[in-house]
């Protein structure tokens, strides 16, 4: 993704940040990692506190897709900074993730997604920029291949344009809502894979399965 | 147009053959000229003559070296003869030629002459003075050749006074540049005192023009023609730079007013050097400069927080070479110490990218500034923003859309037909706050229950719920606190089925235990027998729940078929105490998250009395619903405690900020909660029913519950039983 399609993505994070850091529950419990993925996949923002973040004055993400190394730099910065359980703390909850992209996978995609699918995640948001190839973006919230208990039910696709800013406005809010809404809930996941209660009107491709805080992507996205 | 001819006419002189340009007279040409053409002539004949003579007398009778001289003879007669013919040949051509060119010139002497009066009359004296003695076309190419070396002799003469000229004019030249580069330093120095050279001092006497070249300037550097001076444009490039060279062309004017001299006079190239004699400090003020950012983000800072940046560390710049002298903040909210360099003070309103540019100069050389714009995020404060939300918030109804109200009507309508409705109203709600604190036989017992601020932020109801009671005539308590999940759309319907009918269905289930063997507790002190014993009445507890949640959530069902038992989750939380025969027993379970502690008593018997289901990441649970709910060898808790106790218990909104998971087991934990809650519990109103308060008039237990923790706005409840054998 380069030019004008990452500038925007920069902006409406920007806004996102602004945005959740009004939220007082967000300030303190959010924290927000940043990886692109262009030739190569980088961590520009390590798991960092809300309240201490910022968004780089430029994001670079040109080149071929490396979607793959970003799974697995993506995994390697959770087991690294994601808390868990431990002696005298609750630990963190469990991450939510959005990947967005433009392209289709020139690496080796499937080896990221092996080490995306060993570890169990909160929300997964998948988001097809500008038409992009979506068998990719579907196995990424697949979890059929995955190990028995993970959740798939927290997974969405979604499309947006960013030749239509207020597209890409509207996606952003609704991931910068979903982030707020599951900040905000006492429990936003569940221990056994049994127990998260299907939302209001739920079946199976509804995007609030599992989490009936997170509000239903606009319709425009899906 | 005449000058030019003559010019030609040299050079056609300048290309005739040497030895016949070297006749002086016209006589002396005439007489060369018979040679020439005589002598080849006599010759040639005089060959023909003897070749003929020798032929008529071949080949009668030679002898072999007659003949020998005669071929060698011929031999030589030939080549004299060619050799003459040539000559002959080439005289004609000459004198042709010649004639020719006489011709020409005298024509050029006519056009010559019509602008020239003196020189007309002079010719026609000559004419006539040659027309009297020789033949007129002689004469005309006499007039013409002498005319041509007058030309030529001026022509010479004003070559040499050409040269002359040329030659003083250049040697002047010379002078005044050696005189000129000497009033220039080999070196002239810049300094912070005067960064700029005035060569017209120089120049000015030295009659010579100067003209810098301005492409060998570098950028920094600027040229003014009209005062004759270089000045320092942009210092820093240029003390980096140390020394620069550029070239300078001089020319003398006098080459620009004399068209004789202009192409003579070359300008004179001239390399001159400026040296930066700046102090050390503008260096490294300098250097410092070029590895700074214009722009540097600062650390994030909290609303209201006191704040503060050592300038020093974060633009790693040295005093002692750079002056911080003052920072201009549009926001007004950071103060510079310039006294330690440090930027302090408290930024009151949330906001980004506040620009605060710090302004330098170089200790040395003040005249060198610098600035660099820091770039301060100001964050809000969560704690003033939560303070303000519960207060302004806290006693507001939650907030329903038209739709949900009329839906959670229908809803409501239905589960009324199926008693007890637990207080029941048409859309599920319950006071955000409660509490409550009854004092019998020994016993002080009290619990609160409130909305968390996150549930006040978002207009949502309290979904905690708490119910506590006495029986056996006051010498037994049972209480049942549950959290219902923030995940579940009625959650506070769930916890209130469990604080309330989990309440009933233990007492109801203890009591009839106590009606068949009243002394039973009394007289045992088997705790895995007890365990057999009434293992089933906690099981019984949650089965009952289940089977209430089953029939509200059909009822429900029919009014939103999407509707499903998970939508009232809600863990189990359950105490109960009875009288045994070593002071009391206490018989705790659990499903889901939160904590059931005692404190107040003996080590041996205090400490956590559940096993909290905590998932592997925050937020994790059980409840009620889920498997293994009823799996009373694993949740049910006993222990017999002889005297004083406290019994907390509490939901995850307490538990989680206030018990760190790794001490959580541990008496001294319960001792010092127990005995924090003490003289809270005391400070409250004993009432026999419960409470529900506002924020503004609640009670010691409530606002203990409302203290502030980083990240916990979660609903909160608590539940302390406190026996004190001294007070019966």
């Amino acid at each position: 993704m380069t030019g004008d399609p990452i500038n925007q993505v920069r902006t409406q994070l920007s806004s996102i940040i602004d945005g959740l850091r009004a939220d007082p529950q967000a300030l303190e419990t959010a924290y927000l990692c940043l990886i692109t993925f262009g030739a190569k996949a980088n961590v520009e923002v390590p798991l960092t506190s809300l309240e201490t973040f910022n968004i780089p004055a430029t994001l670079s993400a040109s080149g071929s897709t490396a979607m793959g190394e970003a799974l697995e730099l993506l995994v390697a910065t959770r087991k690294a900074d994601v808390v868990p359980k431990t002696g005298s703390t609750a630990g963190d909850w469990r991450p939510m993730v959005f990947l967005l992209s433009d392209g289709v996978p020139t690496d080796d995609f499937d080896a990221g997604i092996r080490e995306f699918k060993k570890l169990r995640w909160g929300v997964r948001v998948a988001c097809a920029v500008n038409g992009a190839e979506e068998s990719n973006l579907r196995r990424f919230l697949d979890a059929s291949d995955a190990p028995a208990g993970y959740n798939d039910e927290s997974a969405n696709l979604v499309h947006v344009s960013t030749a239509d800013p207020m597209h890409m406005q509207s996606f952003f809010k609704w991931v910068s809502a979903s982030i707020s809404a599951v900040s905000g809930s006492a429990n936003p996941d569940n221990m056994t894979s049994d127990t998260p209660p299907p939302a209001p009107g739920a079946n199976a491709n509804s995007p609030s399965v599992g989490n009936p805080q997170l509000p239903p992507p606009p319709p425009t996205l899906t | 147009m005449a000058e030019f001819k003559l010019k030609e006419e040299v050079a056609v002189t300048k290309t005739t053959p040497a030895t016949i340009s070297d006749y002086q007279d016209n006589r002396a040409r005439a007489v060369g000229y018979f040679v020439l053409i005589l002598a080849p002539t006599v010759l040639i004949l005089g060959c023909l003559w003897l070749l003929y003579y020798l032929c008529s007398k071949l080949p009668k009778d030679f002898t072999s070296t007659e003949l020998a001289i005669f071929i060698v003879s011929a031999i030589i007669l030939s080549i004299l003869l060619v050799f003459s013919g040539e000559s002959l040949l080439g005289t004609i051509t000459y004198l042709g030629r010649r004639k020719s060119d006489n011709k020409k010139l005298k024509d050029a002497q006519m056009v010559s002459t019509m602008s020239d009066d003196s020189s007309k009359n002079k010719m026609n004296q000559d004419n006539k003075t040659e027309g009297k003695s020789v033949d007129p076309s002689d004469d005309k190419k006499k007039e013409a050749e002498r005319l041509a070396k007058e030309k030529a002799d001026k022509e010479a003469a004003e070559k040499d006074r050409l040269n002359k000229k040329r030659e003083q004019a250049k040697k002047d030249f010379e002078s005044k540049i050696s005189i000129l580069k000497k009033s220039i330093p080999g070196e002239i120095v810049i300094t912070p005192e005067n960064e700029s050279y005035d060569f017209s001092i120089c120049i000015k006497d030295s009659g010579l023009k100067f003209i810098v070249i301005t492409k060998s300037l570098p950028l920094y550097m600027e040229w003014s023609q009209d005062k004759l001076k270089i000045t320092v444009h942009d210092r820093m490039p240029f003390i980096l730079a140390k020394h620069i060279t550029f070239d300078v062309e001089i020319s003398d004017p006098v080459a620009e007013t004399d068209s004789e001299l202009k192409s003579h006079l070359k300008t004179h190239n001239l390399k001159v050097h400026l040296v930066a004699k700046y102090p050390k400090q503008a260096e490294k003020f300098i250097e410092w400069t070029k590895g700074t950012a214009d722009q540097v983000r600062l650390t994030n800072v909290k609303q209201g927080s006191p704040t503060k940046f050592n300038l020093v560390e974060l633009l790693s710049f040295d005093p002692s070479w750079a002056e911080l002298v003052g920072t201009e903040d549009a926001s007004d909210s950071l103060i510079l110490d310039r006294s330690t360099n440090i930027l302090g003070g408290v930024v009151k309103e949330p906001a980004n990218d506040i620009k605060i540019i710090a302004k330098f100069e170089c200790k040395a050389m003040p005249s060198l500034k610098h600035s660099v714009t820091l770039i301060l995020t100001c964050t809000m404060d969560p704690e003033m923003r939560w303070k303000q939300i519960e207060q302004s918030d806290s006693d507001k109804i939650p907030v329903l859309t038209e739709s949900e109200t009329e839906e959670l009507k229908k809803m409501s309508n239905g589960v009324r037909k199926v008693p007890p409705s637990y207080g029941l109203d048409e859309v599920f709600s319950k006071p955000n706050r409660v509490s409550s604190r009854q004092v019998k036989s020994g016993f002080d017992l009290a619990y609160a229950s409130i909305r968390g601020r996150s549930h006040i932020k978002d207009g949502k109801f309290r979904e905690d719920d708490v119910n506590a009671g006495f029986f056996l005539e006051h010498k037994a308590v049972a209480i049942v606190i549950s959290d219902g999940a923030g995940s579940a759309s009625l959650s506070r319907r769930g916890s209130k089925i469990v604080a309330n009918l989990g309440l009933e269905t233990l007492i109801k289930s203890f009591e009839k235990l106590l009606a068949e063997d009243p002394n039973y507790f009394l007289n045992t002190l088997e705790v895995e027998e007890m365990k057999n014993k009434v293992k089933d009445i906690f099981t019984d507890a949650v089965s009952n729940i289940l089977q209430r949640i089953d029939v509200e959530s059909d009822i429900i069902r029919s009014a939103k078929p999407t509707f499903n038992k998970k939508d009232m989750y809600a863990t189990f939380l359950a105490a109960v105490v009875l009288p045994s025969k070593n002071g009391h027993v206490l018989f705790s379970y659990s499903v889901g998250d939160g904590a059931i502690g005692v404190g107040g008593a003996s080590d041996d018997v205090s400490g956590l009395k559940c096993v909290p289901d905590h998932g592997q990441s925050a937020g994790q649970t059980l409840f009620v619903q889920s498997e293994g709910a009823t799996d009373a060898i694993k949740r049910l808790n006993i222990t017999i405690i002889p005297g004083a106790f406290s019994l907390i218990l509490m939901s995850d909104g307490v538990s989680d900020p206030l018990i760190p998971l790794d001490v959580e087991s541990k008496p001294k934990t319960w001792h010092s909660l127990a005995s924090e809650l003490k003289s809270i519990v005391e400070s409250e109103m004993v009432s026999e029913i419960e409470k529900s308060e506002t924020y503004q008039e609640r009670g010691k237990l409530c606002e203990w519950l409302d203290s502030y923790q980083p990240g916990h706005h979660d609903d909160r409840t608590i539940a302390t039983l406190t026996y004190n054998p001294s007070s019966l």
